[in-house]
């Protein structure tokens, strides 16, 4: 039997996370992220009334999906998927149209103001190839985001999906992520509309 | 073109471009302005790694470009380690990550001898040790590096060129700045000032009394001030040069604005006073933790280990948090183990009600670790298999007006017998010169087996609470034990008025006790600013630390831990002696502050005793069981009172900006006169918000420019010391000899010129009493790591392979003359690592911590006791008690600020991307908040008709500030949080010109409110003083009333 | 139902797909709809519409030469624009639209010039001057005007006209199409949504046609003036534009009943729209004004025969889809996919000014063709004279 491919995930261990922004700081650092955008962030919500009230967390990247909306919408195929399932943007032939970050339900996306293209969290494939871990992985304060691939059944992120029931982000919408969440609060999931029903 | 042509070229058009289908490379080059390669899968503007690993083999290949360097962070006071990826051919720091050596980067940390090439693969996918070895650092930890390369760092002396304060600044050289501070002079006549200043010669004057009429005060010398920061590692450097070479006792680190009066609690809690013990809750053991206003993933000291810590236990062992906080921080992270973790919000400066009305009910259940607290002594103890025993049953004297009053009953007072103690014994403990402990005095209990008086160490076990008169010297004296006073202290309240205190109902409070108790020694407390920065603070800490003693948590796995602390470094170690040296000064007279020493000492105590009059109130309190008071020194220098002071100068602080209740008008206007302090000098990296107002600026290395010897503060179970390191070539100036300008080559300098003790060629002596030099700073700290190398089982050398990956002894020629070559063999390998650690295996001996706390605990404390309050003359509790928050005259904080005209409570907290007043002019963190927010509840905001965004006013009785609301779930009710960390009038947000350079204002970092400027001042004092816990020494920061006004 | 959540920390992702697309939406609409009008004539053969073919496609032409800049505008790097020729990805809509785009107009260009070709050749030959100069270039030397050729022509022109069709109601419908696709947007996700745009191109490219015709047969064209025959016509058209303002809103009234009652996204949307801060925006300006108006003064007899009041209802169209475009394209994006407020948008200063001069543009060729391009035949006088010498004419 051939090794299963290779394929690249991400599991956020919620349970783990202490909200800390290392991993969004670190990112910025490692891929030059200009000042106001952001390939990955922290949610953070409060939950309850008055004064049974809680924190949740959730850390956002892009899911790397294996249905990828925002690969079906880029017209000059600047978006594309490696081997092993990252989806990547070809700066040098990003039109920067933004379609993709229409297409993308997860607002994972955004315009570089400085390099002019879409961008993205690109799983730092530039450190994965090299055998090391994305920079939001090594310096993950709580312990919550373990990387590696999912179709090694020894690797600690298949583990943790096979032993733990795990989330992922809108389901719905069928685009299959691999960043996985454990311990997610759907409240945190998704947007909320309950602000804008108010009106003005 | 004719109408076929026509057709034909137009569809020739339309079918390339429909045939084109992405087959661009069909298209002639002249078409494509770029190259038409395949996808570039490498990020351009990404980092250029710093390895190779395969994942297969587990290979390492360094990137021959980039140097990775362990050293020590300083993003916030933790000083978590850090392995720093630096740019060799620029030489910039590029990255920062962690060291998985270092215990607070990493959960397990690497066996320390693991070869540092191993020590790589904790970056890599290799069997997942990345994830299972990772090392990390925080969000300022990532970003830190970035003030390195502020593009207005101080980089050489500046002179005034202005009043003080207007921002006229002007370079001046090494020389000038060294020469004008030490030989004073007039030294501003160019501005037209004519004023002659005293230098630092003038002032090092160890025998004229600073005052001639009182000259118990002290001399000359005791009028340079010295304001520091938190350790950072080479805070003992300049404790050693104030008080050891300069002989001024005025010394300050900022404990009094930081935890102090926790601190102090600890102290009393440990009758430890030479050195600073204190305790935290062993996270990974324990069932439960209550977090008294320290939420582990908020702020924290130390950071990163408490949010690590506490989320790895909570996920992983169950813990359980418990948030006693006005606001709900960040910490309980909502793992299904630990479900039942809550937050309580408590009002403000109640914590002491609540922890003394758990003890009441631990009291009346009968729920206290009886088996532990009457345990009279260690032996006793042990047989129980307690780690630890108190001094719950020893007897006091409480017969009042007795001239013993609040000391311990000694056997010899009442005639008990007293067994010869073998001398030899006492001898052998204290081997290698340390000096002898003092005897134990003979303490004496009632020992429950025979119901009699006996000598503490010749009893099994003793009475718990005994209240009753013995017959001493001849007369019936009233005793009682600690515990009986610890339990009198508890009931002295009920449970409704604890209630009403603390804002939390009766039941909410038996249930926090009835789960508190439940854990038994494996739930413990851990608090910090929160409980301590009030009024009250001391006691309501000591209360805190005492739910510990009850469930008789302390060394014990999941209990009460000191830490590991480390080894022995700046200190009389095996290498070299940096205790002490040949002529070292002793401080003499009084501390300006009005700590450390009782008032009944002074001479103003003495002088109106001796008039006849009642000593009481003292001018201006005083806190004799108390250090760090750096809220107190401006206001004593305005008051006069002790005395005032010459030169003032100030280093890693930033005291106008964070010293609550300080920093107004009135303030300002004092230390813009150079008649009253004559002479400011600041060392900073940058135009502080305080250095702005100072004569000189020297300027300083940045912590990836220092060396540094700093231990973790706590939390970390076995021995630490960090190991900092210059990183990076230091971009300051350089002295004439070469050495980066600096704090510690200004003291060097001053020292040598001034001829001090202890600096210069025979400045530090070795091991065997010989002197060798002090001339550079890597003499102190590299002579420091040298004794961290030796201490106990020393390191192994360095090996040949990790020198060649480290080229620690290419890079460090230049100081190769400081140590032996022995000597650095094991350095380097210190270095290697970043310091020197135990190993994790040593958390542990089974369920007791390995490093221990080896000392006896007071339950009572006879310091504390027999101290009285300087302002009512009378005794202070001895024990932990409630007391509410209040003026030095005794009026509560809500007597005279009664909540029908201040209904809000307004308290600050740290901020998480800021650290204290510092890391503002850090754009990767301003990215992620530019600004504070004026935080309040959704009730509260609903009635005010507050919402989000809005703009609002603050107003308190001292002041108001203007900012935006945020509206909240987690605020308590009638509590407004802000943030602190914002709100800076300098540091950037404030022009300056240095020549005819004009330095513009960003004002962005500025932006947000800064809640000091407006916190509460004791108006019961005759001059303008922040509120104080008079005990504990804390500057009141979170009882400040207030009113809020939407805009 | 009542929230308990409060955020406390996310990112805010403004909107990218702005003004300019919106604009650009609303253009290729305007052009999808004066085509399809065009066509009724030539393709449809329906007669009294053959008049206004030629001033149809003119506007097709006119309007679709200009749409593209808007979306070439939008892009962060414009000078990469052309690679959506050579990179096309199949699996995506926009690529599609690429060729759409190029083709459509091509098609419509020579669909043009057949029906143009008569006037070209004639003028060629009987007109003096620039005139004469430009039509013998356009007629590109096919001078022929036999009747076979003409019919011939006719014939290219009706097959061309039925390429169109389709053509047209693709390139607009495909910017529908790649809306709806897009699941991620709950306003956007519906099947309806390709033709609710083609509805509104319909409804705006007949306001604008009418608005055109009215200007230019008053002082564009040969007689300079609005005959009673053009009269008739024109009131006829606004018929045409009553009954696509019936189906869009019909469309539209659909839209909101499923968006209303769909998942809770899109539940939020309609309420965005129905009662929240769009209200204004889509009851008030693109309903309101666009839609009711309009159906109001194209029903009422007295008001339905005035000219003045049917341009005025044509106007009124045109506002309404401008606001409907902008509504669906910005509005689509502003609600949001991980936060509790609307994400923000705004309108980039350089797009605002982008559009300025794209619309100068648009209506300079407007007035060029029509004013230079015989859309209402060659001027009388001149044709007269030169037919009283049939030989030159036959040549
Ligand atoms: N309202 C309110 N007030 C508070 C607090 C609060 O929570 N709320 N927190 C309190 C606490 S806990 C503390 S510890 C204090 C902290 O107060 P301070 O001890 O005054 O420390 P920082 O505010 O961090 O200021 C550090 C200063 O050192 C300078 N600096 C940084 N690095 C270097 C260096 O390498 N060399 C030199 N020479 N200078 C350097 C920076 O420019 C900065 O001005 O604030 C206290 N004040
Ligand atoms: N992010 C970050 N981390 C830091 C620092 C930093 O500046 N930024 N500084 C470091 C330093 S110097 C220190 S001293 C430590 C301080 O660590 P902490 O003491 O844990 O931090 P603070 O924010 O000062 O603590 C104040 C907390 O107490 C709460 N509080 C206020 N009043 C009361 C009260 O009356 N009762 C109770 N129970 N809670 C109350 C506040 O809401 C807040 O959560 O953090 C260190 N770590
Ligand atoms: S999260 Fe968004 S950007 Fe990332 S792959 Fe999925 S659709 Fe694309
Ligand atoms: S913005 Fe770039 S990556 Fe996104 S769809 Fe357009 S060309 Fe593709
Ligand atoms: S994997 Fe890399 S790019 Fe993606 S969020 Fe983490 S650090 Fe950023
Ligand atoms: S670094 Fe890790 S713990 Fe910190 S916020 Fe990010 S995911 Fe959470
Ligand atoms: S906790 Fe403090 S010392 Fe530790 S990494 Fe963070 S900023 Fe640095
Ligand atoms: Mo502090």
């Amino acid at each position: 039997m051939t090794e299963k491919k290779r394929r690249w995930a991400m599991v956020i261990d919620l349970r783990k996370c202490v909200g800390c922004n290392a991993c969004t700081v670190s990112c910025k650092i490692e891929n030059n992220v200009p000042e106001g955008v952001y390939r990955t962030w922290v949610k953070e919500i409060e939950k309850g009334d008055y004064p049974q009230v809680t924190r949740f967390r959730l850390p956002r990247l892009c899911n790397h999906c294996d249905n990828a909306p925002c690969l079906a919408a880029c017209p000059v195929q600047a978006t594309y998927r490696t081997e092993d399932g990252a989806i990547l943007i070809d700066y040098d032939h990003c039109i920067g149209c933004k379609y993709c970050m229409a297409a993308c339900p997860y607002d994972a996306r955004f315009i570089n103001p400085v390099r002019k293209t879409a961008e993205k969290c690109t799983f730092c494939y530039h450190r994965v190839e090299e055998g090391l871990l994305p920079a939001c992985v090594t310096t993950c304060v709580g312990g919550a985001r373990v990387f590696g691939n999912i179709n090694d059944p020894e690797s600690l992120v298949a583990k943790l999906v096979a032993n733990n029931p795990v989330q992922v982000l809108k389901p719905e919408m069928n685009t299959q992520p691999y960043v996985f969440y454990i311990g997610a609060d759907q409240n945190i999931m998704g947007a909320r509309y309950d602000n804008l029903e108010k009106g003005e | 073109m004719n109408r076929r042509d026509f057709i034909k070229s137009v569809a020739t058009v339309g079918t390339i471009s429909a045939l084109g289908l992405g087959l661009e490379q069909f298209i002639p080059t002249a078409l494509g302005d770029e190259k038409m390669a395949s996808p570039t899968p490498y990020d351009h503007d990404a980092l250029p790694v710093e390895l190779h690993i395969d994942p297969k083999t587990g290979k390492v290949d360094l990137n021959p470009d980039i140097a990775l360097k362990n050293s020590v962070c300083l993003g916030c006071w933790s000083n978590c380690g850090n392995r720093v990826k630096v740019d060799k051919k620029t030489g910039k720091i590029l990255r920062v990550l962690g060291n998985p050596y270092h215990p607070s980067n990493a959960e397990p940390h690497l066996p320390y001898n693991t070869p540092l090439a191993e020590s790589f693969k904790s970056l890599g996918q290799y069997q997942d040790l990345g994830i299972t070895q990772r090392a990390t650092v925080c969000q300022r930890g990532n970003s830190a590096y970035q003030i390195v390369y502020d593009p207005n760092r101080i980089l050489t002396p500046l002179k005034r060129a202005g009043k003080r304060g207007e921002g006229k600044w002007k370079p001046i050289t090494w020389e000038q700045a060294i020469q004008e501070t030490l030989e004073g002079g007039q030294l501003f006549k160019e501005i037209g000032e004519e004023q002659v200043i005293e230098g630092l010669r003038q002032v090092r004057d160890l025998k004229t009394p600073l005052n001639p009429e009182e000259p118990e005060w002290g001399p000359k010398a005791n009028q340079f001030v010295f304001i520091g920061g938190r350790d950072d590692g080479r805070t003992e450097f300049a404790n050693r040069f104030v008080t050891k070479s300069f002989g001024s006792p005025n010394f300050y680190g900022h404990g009094g604005t930081c935890g102090g009066s926790r601190r102090i609690a600890f102290l009393s809690f440990l009758d430890t006073w030479d050195k600073k013990p204190h305790m935290k809750a062993d996270y990974m053991g324990s069932e439960l933790v209550m977090f008294f206003g320290n939420a582990p993933g908020q702020a924290g000291a130390p950071f990163q280990p408490m949010a690590r810590k506490s989320a790895l236990a909570q996920a992983d062992n169950g813990m359980k948090a418990i948030l006693i906080d006005p606001i709900l921080q960040n910490g309980m992270y909502t793992s299904p183990e630990s479900s039942e973790s809550s937050w309580v919000p408590i009002r403000p400066g109640s914590d002491g009600a609540l922890a003394m009305a758990m003890a009441r009910w631990a009291f009346e259940q009968k729920k206290i670790n009886e088996a532990f607290l009457s345990a009279p002594n260690k032996e006793a103890a042990a047989k129980r298999k307690n780690p630890s025993w108190t001094n719950a049953t020893y007897l006091v004297i409480q017969e009042p007006g007795h001239p013993d009053f609040g000391k311990f009953l000694r056997a010899e007072q009442i005639g008990l017998p007293i067994p010869v103690a073998p001398a030899a014994k006492a001898a052998a403990t204290s081997a290698n010169g340390a000096p002898a402990p003092a005897p134990v005095p003979n303490y004496v209990v009632i020992d429950k087996a025979s119901g009699k008086p006996t000598l503490y160490n010749q009893s099994e076990e003793a009475t718990l609470y005994y209240s009753a008169k013995l017959s001493v010297g001849g007369s019936d004296v009233l005793v009682k034990t600690s515990l009986q006073l610890f339990l009198e202290e508890a009931n002295r309240y009920t449970f409704d008025q604890y209630a009403e205190a603390t804002g939390l109902s009766k039941n909410k409070i038996f249930a926090l006790a009835q789960e508190f108790f439940r854990h038994g020694t494996k739930a413990a407390t851990d608090h910090h600013g929160g409980v301590a920065m009030h009024a009250n603070g001391f006691y309501s800490s000591l209360a805190v630390i005492m739910l510990n003693a009850l469930v008789g948590n302390i060394n014990r796995k999941g209990g009460s831990t000191k830490s590991g602390g480390g080894y022995v470094a700046i200190d009389k170690g095996k290498r070299y002696n940096l205790l002490s040296f040949p002529g070292m000064a002793k401080p003499q007279g009084f501390k300006i502050s009005r700590e450390g020493r009782r008032y009944e000492d002074t001479p103003e105590f003495k002088k109106k005793k001796a008039a006849g009059q009642n000593p009481y109130p003292a001018t201006l309190p005083w806190s004799p069981i108390a250090d760090s008071l750096v809220g107190n020194v401006i206001p004593s220098m305005m008051a006069g009172y002790p005395y005032n002071a010459k030169i003032l100068m100030m280093w890693m602080t930033n005291p106008f900006y964070s010293t609550p209740g300080l920093f107004q008008k009135d303030v300002e206007n004092y230390v813009k006169e150079p008649k009253n302090i004559p002479l400011i000098i600041s060392v900073d990296v940058l135009m502080g918000d305080s250095s702005m107002y100072a004569d000189y600026i020297i300027p300083d290395t940045t912590f990836y420019e220092s060396w540094g010897v700093p231990t973790v503060w706590n939390l970390i179970l076995t021995k630490v010391n960090g190991a900092r390191r210059p990183v990076v070539q230091p971009l300051t100036g350089k002295t004439k000899d070469g050495q980066p300008m600096s704090f510690e080559a200004y003291c060097i300098e001053i020292g040598k010129r001034l001829n001090l003790p202890g600096i210069g060629e025979k400045g530090i002596l070795n091991a065997q009493g010989e002197p060798t030099a002090l001339n550079t700073r890597e003499d102190f700290f590299l002579k420091a790591l040298a004794n961290v190398a030796f201490d106990e089982t020393p390191v192994p050398s360095i090996a040949s392979e990790e020198l060649n990956l480290t080229s620690l002894d290419q890079e460090l020629n230049y100081t190769s003359s400081s140590l032996t070559p022995e000597e650095w063999q094991k350095v380097y390998y210190v270095l290697a690592r970043g310091g020197r650690f135990e190993d994790y295996d040593k958390c542990y001996d089974g369920d007791v911590l390995h490093n221990k706390f080896p000392k006896i605990l007071a339950i009572y404390n006879e310091k504390l006791g027999t101290t009285r309050h300087s302002f009512s003359g009378e005794y202070l509790p001895g024990t932990a008690c409630w007391q509410p928050p209040a003026l030095a005259d005794g009026r509560t904080v809500d007597e005279v600020y009664p909540n029908s005209q201040w209904p809000f409570h307004i308290i600050s907290y740290k901020p998480r991307y800021r650290t204290g007043s510092y890391l503002s002019n850090v754009s990767l963190l301003r990215d992620m908040a530019k600004t504070n927010t004026i935080e309040i509840n959704l009730a509260d905001a609903e009635k005010l008709g507050i919402q989000d965004g809005h703009s609002v006013k603050l107003i308190t009785p001292t002041g108001e500030a203007i900012g935006i609301a945020k509206v909240r779930r987690g605020v308590r009710q009638g509590t407004i949080a802000v943030e602190y960390g914002f709100g800076h009038w300098a540091a950037g947000a404030k022009r300056y010109s240095m020549g005819s350079k004009n330095i513009p204002a960003d004002s962005t970092l500025g932006q947000g409110v800064l809640l000091n400027l407006i916190t509460l001042r004791d108006p019961s004092l005759k001059s303008p003083h922040p509120l104080t816990d008079l005990v504990g020494g804390s500057t009141d920061r979170n009882t400040t009333k207030a009113r809020l006004v939407k805009l | 139902m009542v929230s308990n959540v409060t955020y406390l920390a996310n990112v805010v992702h403004p909107v990218q797909l702005g003004i300019l697309i919106s604009i650009y939406f609303f253009y290729t609409g305007l052009s999808a709809g004066s085509f399809v009008l065009s066509s009724l004539g030539t393709v449809f053969g329906i007669q009294k519409y053959k008049p206004i073919a030629k001033a149809g496609v003119i506007m097709a032409v006119a309007l679709l030469a200009i749409a593209p800049l808007h979306l070439i505008g939008d892009l962060e790097q414009p000078q990469r624009f052309y690679t959506l020729f050579f990179r096309l990805n199949p699996r995506s809509a926009i690529s599609y639209g690429t060729f759409l785009l190029t083709l459509y107009p091509l098609n419509s260009l020579i669909y043009g010039w057949f029906l143009f070709r008569r006037d070209f050749a004639t003028g060629a030959q009987e007109l003096t001057g620039l005139r004469r100069r430009l039509y013998k270039f356009l007629s590109f030397g096919k001078t022929d005007l036999s009747a076979a050729a003409l019919a011939k022509d006719a014939k290219i022109a009706k097959f061309l006209g039925t390429l169109g069709v389709p053509l047209a109601l693709l390139v607009h419908g495909y910017t529908g199409f790649i809306l709806a696709d897009i699941q991620a947007r709950a306003l956007w996700h519906t099947g309806l949504m390709p033709l609710i745009f083609l509805m509104s191109a319909m409804v705006s490219g007949t306001g604008l046609l009418i608005l055109v015709l009215m200007f230019s047969q008053r002082f564009l064209s040969p007689e300079r003036a609005i005959t009673p025959e053009r009269k008739s016509l024109l009131l006829d058209i606004a018929q045409l534009m009553l009954w696509f303002i019936v189906v869009d809103a019909t469309l539209m009234i659909i839209d909101f009943i499923m968006l209303y009652f769909a998942n809770t996204a899109g539940h939020a949307a309609a309420q965005l729209f129905l009662y929240g801060s769009h209200r204004t925006m889509f009851l008030g300006v693109e309903a309101g004004l666009g839609l009711l108006l309009p159906f109001i003064i194209t029903l009422l007899p007295k008001t339905k025969k005035s000219l003045g009041w049917i341009g005025f209802a044509s106007v009124l169209t045109l506002i309404g889809v401008i606001a409907m475009r902008i509504n669906f394209v910005i509005g689509g994006q502003q609600l949001p996919l991980s936060g509790d407020t609307l994400n923000p948008y705004t309108a980039d200063p350089k797009h605002l000014m982008m559009i300025g001069i794209f619309a100068l543009l648009e209506i300079s060729i407007l007035y060029l063709t029509f004013r230079f391009l015989p859309v209402y035949g060659l001027p009388q006088e001149k044709v007269q004279t030169k037919l009283q010498h049939p030989a030159v004419f036959r040549q």
